[in-house]
Formats: structure tokens, sequence, C-alpha cells
């Protein structure tokens, strides 16, 4: 399956394209527009003449040039109709933006295998219907209606909910990591996670694929593909909606067992995806896996905080991650001291990456602790560093040129060890 | 859907080398008797017939019969209990003796073949507490369903398994029943249970194949 219109298509033709106020069709619109001088970007609309100063459309077979894309934010009373006039004028690839079919019962489902159907018939792949849209912050492409495009990174973020595309989004601008691509999929009526797991395991600009799902069609073609594209990248899963429904015929005691939850978490562990359970987990995994180089070897812990290296310990217990003693240079540590600890732990061959635990005493020297940190990555470019530090008023200029840096920062020692157990995951 | 036949059921365990306690359907008492002199007693009585799935429930399962004249007794009970139609069979089975486990296989509908290993016998529904697997298994992925599988891990602890039992020939029953599942479509769900395992021997005493 070619999905290569989707990401990074020449030209692209939008059905519903509007100027109405606080509309889905003018936030797509003006999305579109944000990427115009990368490719053709045509309004369809029976109902308007200009939008945006942009001339419009009354239907897509009226544009003479090809159409790599046709995004569809229309009613889906009407949306087949339009469908058909897509396949006529046999345009790359349709994104369905509109609701209403599948997920609101038996003929909404009706309707959407029509639409389905004419799009299998012309072979042109179908993404959503029912969904927010696609973002490629490198391509400047926002086929969306998200409120705009995060910044440039390694992490693609497919969810099976647009709604939380959004909030990440949002996240994102003030936490610093950033996206190659946000894809929100939808009913998968066509086009399903697994197809765009397979695309992503090719693109360069992906170092890491973050999922949310929650209901799931094929499960072992999913098994299958996760399998291959672990290979190359890893794959972080928050699984939403974990109730066991139950109610089945039963003939024997398997049957009656066999709770969905748990089936999954096999499942995840089959394909080689690492699953976590919350939704911060899933952002402060993805953010490491993006920045940081694998861990392969042991933990080691640098400290200046007793407390810390207890905590950190803990969780290295508990996650089963493999660290060594935590090395605690005391309070009153100067950044000579953390120079010379950091070094002791990182040039040890058995030792595949590092946590570095500030707290702040009356001498801290925090500047100079960073450029310590900076110089220890450079140094060391195929270990890991994590720091961990509370963010607060004096630490809050250190974090933030570590962050500048790829150096990712937890407060909570849970996180940065859950980090760590993400980096040895290969 | 319905219960495969003992015949074939005895034929597909034979086929993935999956280990059935000493089994004979028999016809009459005598024939019991027989088995039992030769394989020993205690042995236990259970009847066949294909809507019959829980056995114990039903009162159809005649446990721990300790010799002949027990064999006898529980001849006579089994028939008084049930109005069982003329010919129908009954299994003479060896007793099991060990810890009970259960094995078992459901066709998931987003997954496929699901696997399950865990705790057995008639506390199987009390407890749940199962080890999942996904077919197609191989013996790595079994082995560590038979490493995550509390029971077991608790048994050596106690000192009731051998420390270093391996996989106890669980990971062959598992990868086994992975392997029917994959080549025979026409088997909705699988239920060996119980299973019994012991420092000597792994034997399934009841194996269900629901077509």
């Amino acid at each position: 399956m070619n999905l290569n219109n989707f990401f990074n298509p020449k030209s692209i033709a939008l059905i519903g394209a509007t100027d109405r106020k606080k509309s889905v069709g003018l936030a797509i619109s003006k999305n579109l527009l944000l990427g115009e001088n990368r490719r053709k970007v045509f309004f369809v609309n029976p109902n308007k003449e200009k939008v945006l100063g942009k001339k419009v459309y009354s239907n897509i077979l009226d544009i003479k040039e090809k159409v790599d894309l046709a995004i569809i934010a229309i009613p889906s009373e009407i949306v087949l109709e339009v469908v058909k006039n897509c396949a006529q004028k046999k345009v790359g690839a349709v994104l369905v933006i509109s609701s209403g079919f599948a997920e609101t019962g038996r003929s909404g489902e009706e309707n959407q295998e029509k639409i389905v159907k004419i799009l299998r018939e012309y072979n042109i792949p179908l993404m959503g219907p029912n969904c927010l849209g696609i973002l490629s912050p490198y391509l400047k492409l926002n086929a969306s209606f998200a409120p705009g495009l995060p910044r440039e990174g390694g992490i693609s973020f497919l969810s099976q909910s647009g709604a939380l595309i959004d909030s990440v989004i949002d996240n994102s601008l003030t936490e610093g990591y950033g996206f190659s691509n946000l894809i929100s999929y939808g009913n998968e009526a066509d086009v399903d996670v697994s197809d765009f797991l397979e695309f992503l395991k090719k693109d360069d600009k992906t170092k890491v694929i973050a999922i949310y799902l929650e209901g799931l069609k094929d499960g072992r073609k999913l098994i299958k593909i996760s399998q291959d594209t672990r290979k190359k990248k890893p794959i972080v899963i928050l699984k939403g909606g974990k109730t066991f429904s139950g109610n089945r015929a039963v003939f024997s005691h398997t049957g009656s067992l066999a709770g969905t939850p748990q089936i999954y978490s096999t499942a995840f562990k089959k394909a080689g995806i690492l699953e976590v359970e919350t939704l911060k987990d899933l952002l402060d995994v993805s953010l490491s896996l993006d920045w940081q180089p694998a861990c392969k070897g042991k933990v080691g812990v640098v400290t200046n905080g007793g407390a810390y290296g207890v905590m950190v310990a803990d969780w290295c217990e508990k996650f089963g991650v493999r660290a060594s003693e935590p090395v605690d240079i005391l309070g009153d540590a100067l950044s000579e001291d953390y120079k010379k600890a950091i070094k002791n732990v990182l040039r040890k061959k058995e030792i595949g990456g590092v946590i570095i635990v500030q707290t702040f005493q009356a001498m801290t020297e925090a500047k100079e602790n960073t450029k310590i940190i900076l110089e220890a990555s450079k140094k060391w470019p195929q270990k890991p560093i994590i720091s961990c530090v509370m963010t607060g008023k004096h630490s809050s200029v250190g974090i933030e040129i570590l962050r500048k840096n790829k150096i990712p920062n937890y407060s909570e020692p849970r996180q940065a060890v859950l980090a760590m157990k993400a980096l040895l995951f290969g | 859907m319905k219960l495969l036949d003992f015949e074939t059921t005895g034929k597909i365990l034979q086929d993935y080398n999956i280990p059935l306690i000493k089994t004979r359907k028999v016809l009459s008492k005598r024939e019991a008797l027989i088995f039992a002199k030769k394989f020993g007693y205690p042995v236990v009585l259970k009847l066949l017939a294909e809507n019959v799935v829980h056995k114990t429930e039903k009162g159809f399962v005649e446990k721990k019969i300790r010799d002949g004249k027990e064999l006898e007794k529980s001849f006579q009970r089994i028939f008084q209990k049930k109005k069982i139609a003329k010919g129908s069979s009954l299994l003479v089975q060896k007793k099991g003796e060990g810890i009970e486990l259960i094995i078992g296989m459901k066709r998931d509908p987003v997954f496929g073949p699901v696997l399950i290993l865990g705790l057995g016998g008639v506390f199987v529904e009390l407890f749940q507490k199962v080890v999942f697997g996904i077919a197609p298994l191989n013996k790595k992925e079994a082995r560590e369903m038979v490493r995550a599988t509390k029971i077991l891990e608790i048994s050596r602890e106690r000192k009731i398994l051998p420390q270093e039992g391996g996989s106890f020939g669980l990971d062959n029953i598992l990868v086994g029943i992975s392997k029917i599942s994959e080549e025979h479509s026409e088997i909705k769900e699988i239920d060996f249970n119980p299973i019994f395992l012991n420092p000597k021997e792994t034997t399934v005493a009841d194996a269900k194949f629901l077509v």
C-alpha cells in the first residue's frame, strides 16, 4: 500500500473549504495554506466563490491538474457523492475528516463500507473517516484542524484519538520536543494503524513511534509488522479502554477466562512494543527515545543528594534496570566533583548510560554543572545521559539549556529510570 | 459448538506428541476391571458424551477408586444417577497426581489463537490466574509462559517441584496446542484441564477439542 500521498502530497484538494467562523473547514483551509509554497492547494466548495482570498472550485472534477491528496470535510451524508468524484478524478489518496460513520452505528457503518468499496475499486487508499488529519512538520504539512504545527523532531505519533494529538501538540510547544509526523487515523475503514507503522519504518525522520490505541481490528497484522519495524526503531504504546467485556457464550473454561486487556499486553510483548501505563509515560519515554542513543550496558548514577540515589535505586529494582551503586558526591559538590564523577562512571566499559541528579544547595554551580553535562554527552555520544533535576526557579535555566541540547530532564526519579529502561529495551 | 469424539481427540494428541494419561474407553464393568488390574489403582471413571462438557458438575466423574469393589460400586452409581443412553461409553483412567494445571486455546477475534496456562482443576474459574500467549508460539515463548506462571514459581520455592525442572514438558504441550490451532481451523477452542504435573511426569487427564 503506497501511503506517500498522505505524507508528502504535491497537490491537495480540500472539499469543504470555507471561511465560516469556528468551522472545521476554515481551520483546515488555513492550515493547508501554511504550506502553500511547498505544494499546490485547491479549495472545493459548490457554495463558495472565494475563501481566504483564494479561488474555489465547485467540483473536484473542475480541477485540471493532478490531485495527490483529496481531503473531505463535509457532512457525512454527502461524502459518498464527493468520493465518487474523487475516484473519477483518480486522486492519489483520500482523507475523510468527516464523522458520522461506523462510530455512530449500523447505518453509518454501511455508508462507510460504500465509500471503501468505491475507492478500493480504483485502488485509492483511504484514511479515516472520523479523524483529525495528518501533520508533518518537516514538510510544513498540516492537513488537519489542529491548532498549529508543532516543532520538528523524531517522534511519530499515531493516535486513534485526534483530540489527544491536539493536547500533545500544545504540550510539546512548552516542553520542547518535536515530531516527524502526527497521524490521527480515525475509523481505519481502509488504511489501518499497521499500514502507517509499516510506512514509518522507512521514514528517515522518524526515530521513535508512539501509539495511542483503543480498539484494534487485525491484531496479528500489528504483531507481525511491529516485530519487523522495531528492529529499526522503538515503538511505544498506550492502550486506552482496559475494561473487560466478557459476554460470550461459554463452552469451556478457557473461553470464560480469556480477558481482553491482558491479551493486549501479551500481544504487545510478543510484538516487541514497549507498553506504558500513562500519557505522561508515553510522552516522557518517547522524548528520551528521540533524543538519546540506546543504552547498551549497566546504568550509572551520579547524585549530590543521597535520597535521590535511594529513590533511583528503588525504581531501578522495580523496573528491572541493572544499575550500579549510585555515586553520591554529597550536597556541597561543585562542578569539578561532577566532572570527575561523571567521567569515572562513563569511562567504564560495562556502563551503558548515566542518570545525573542535581539538587541545589547554596554552593551548587548550576551553570557550570550544565556545561559539564553537555561536555560529557559530546565526549560519550553513544552513552545516553538522563538528567534528574526538580524544576524550579534556579534550576530552570540549566534545564532549558539541557533540553535545547537534547538531554532529557525529569523531576521525578521514576520517570528518569523509566526513560532509561526504554533506552535499554532494544 | 460440540465436543470432538474420544478417538479423534486421541489421534490429534498423538499426532502432536501431547501426553495423555493412561485412558481406555470401556463398554463394560469387566473391561474397566481389566484396565485397573493392568495399570493399577487408583483410577477414575468418567462418562463420555458429546454434550456433557463439565463432567464433575453433573456428577459424571467418579474419582479415587481404590480397588475392584469401589469400581463396581461406582459403575452402579453412574448408571443410576442419569438417564444414560444404552451403549454410552465410559472412560477409565489412571488417577493423576500432582499440581493441576490448565492449558487452553481460544480464538480471539483480534489476535487469533490465544493460549492460556494456569492453575487448573475445578478452581480455575475461581482464581482466574492465567498467563497468556499468542500463536504462533515458539519454544522460547512457551518457556517464558511457564516461567511467568505463579503456581510453578511457588511450587519450586516450596520444593514441591525440582528447582531445575526446566519447563516440565509444558512447553511442548504449549507449542503443540499452538500448532494444532494453526493447522486445524475447525477446532474452535481447546481445554486441557486438568494437566497433572509431578516430579516424574506431566500428563493431560482431560482433553476437550470444541469444533
